[in-house]
């Protein structure tokens, strides 16, 4: 395992643009599933509030 | 209609299906995890190939080892607009809303790709040619990339109504799609800091050795499929914003099946 280039010159750039490059992925990534499952909840409650509404006027 | 439907109706049925919001919906969630598993499956062994196996480059050094992200980075950049014009052109002449979706969640993504190419690309820069920055013709052109993803983003915001949004800019990217042989040949047409292109995939050996490249390929693929899972992902999202208040989200939910994943 060559885990040289660590301890080099070159490493703090290696570092930085691995880090970059991670950060936006996983924020990409996230992003959409968490909009999604706010959106799930939203329409959870929608759906609660609506069966609460039906039975009050039953 | 026949009775027994031919593997060619089949599939046209299979194709238009893809139409439904509420079955691109349910379908799509139980695809992304197998885009994921493949994802992982290819970058994990690529990203440890290139950056603790593959030998030091014997010009740039370590250096070189920021391409396993900037590369197919770079890469991705074109190809997610040019299937962003793709989907935005189907949606604009047969007028179907999920090739629309698509195109416009594929923005965002291309954005963030054109973003670390550049980003790695100035980091690869510093060391290699002493500056982070050049207005050279690939990283000018590349750079007008994300400014034509950050307009066609601020395009389908601006107009209020969802399909003309997306119509509009779709657009926007068909006429932008004139940048990207401007990228891709701006390093034969110009004499520029960047260098040539290192693999052929037409014609020619790639100057590039096998130890370094294999790992380089993996990443590559690894990117495709993880656009794909994302590109499902946010199309679901919206798909499901713009029809919060239809039937088939409720359906779905009520059937438990809104979250198959």
């Amino acid at each position: 395992m060559n885990i040289e280039w660590m301890h080099g010159q070159h490493a703090y750039y290696i570092f930085t643009a691995y880090a970059l490059t991670l950060a936006i992925v996983v924020y990409c990534a996230l992003m959409p599933v968490l909009r999604r499952r706010a959106l799930m909840q939203n329409l959870r409650l929608q759906q609660r509030s609506k069966t609460v509404a039906a039975r009050r006027h039953d | 209609m026949t009775e027994n439907p031919s593997i060619w109706q089949r599939c046209k049925v299979w194709f238009h299906r893809w139409g439904s919001p509420a079955w691109f919906y349910r379908t799509s969630g139980y695809i992304i995890p197998w885009l994921w598993g493949l994802c992982f499956i290819l970058a994990l062994p690529g990203l440890y190939l290139g950056l603790f196996v593959a030998p030091a480059d014997y010009l740039q050094g370590d250096s070189y080892r920021i391409i396993y992200i900037h590369v197919p980075s770079a890469w991705m950049s074109m190809m997610i607009f040019a299937l962003m014009a793709a989907f935005g052109l189907i949606g604009m002449v047969w007028r179907i809303r999920i090739a629309e979706t698509m195109a416009i969640c594929s923005a965002p993504i291309g954005a963030a790709f054109t973003l670390i190419a550049l980003l790695t690309g100035s980091l690869w820069g510093k060391p290699t040619w002493g500056t982070y920055w050049q207005w050279d013709a690939r990283m000018t052109s590349e750079l007008v990339l994300l400014f034509l993803y950050i307009g066609v983003m601020a395009l389908y915001q601006s107009i209020d109504e969802p399909r003309k949004a997306a119509r509009s800019a779709s657009l926007l990217a068909l006429v932008g799609l004139v940048n990207l042989p401007i990228i891709h040949y701006s390093v034969q047409w110009w004499n520029t800091l960047h260098q040539g292109s290192t693999i052929k995939l037409d014609i020619g050996e790639s100057s590039m050795d096998t130890s370094m490249l294999i790992p380089l390929l993996l990443v590559v693929a690894a990117s495709k499929f993880y656009y794909a899972a994302v590109l499902l992902s946010r199309s679901r999202g919206l798909l499901l914003q713009q029809d919060q208040h239809k039937r088939w989200p409720q359906e779905l939910w009520h059937a438990n099946k809104a979250d198959p994943t």
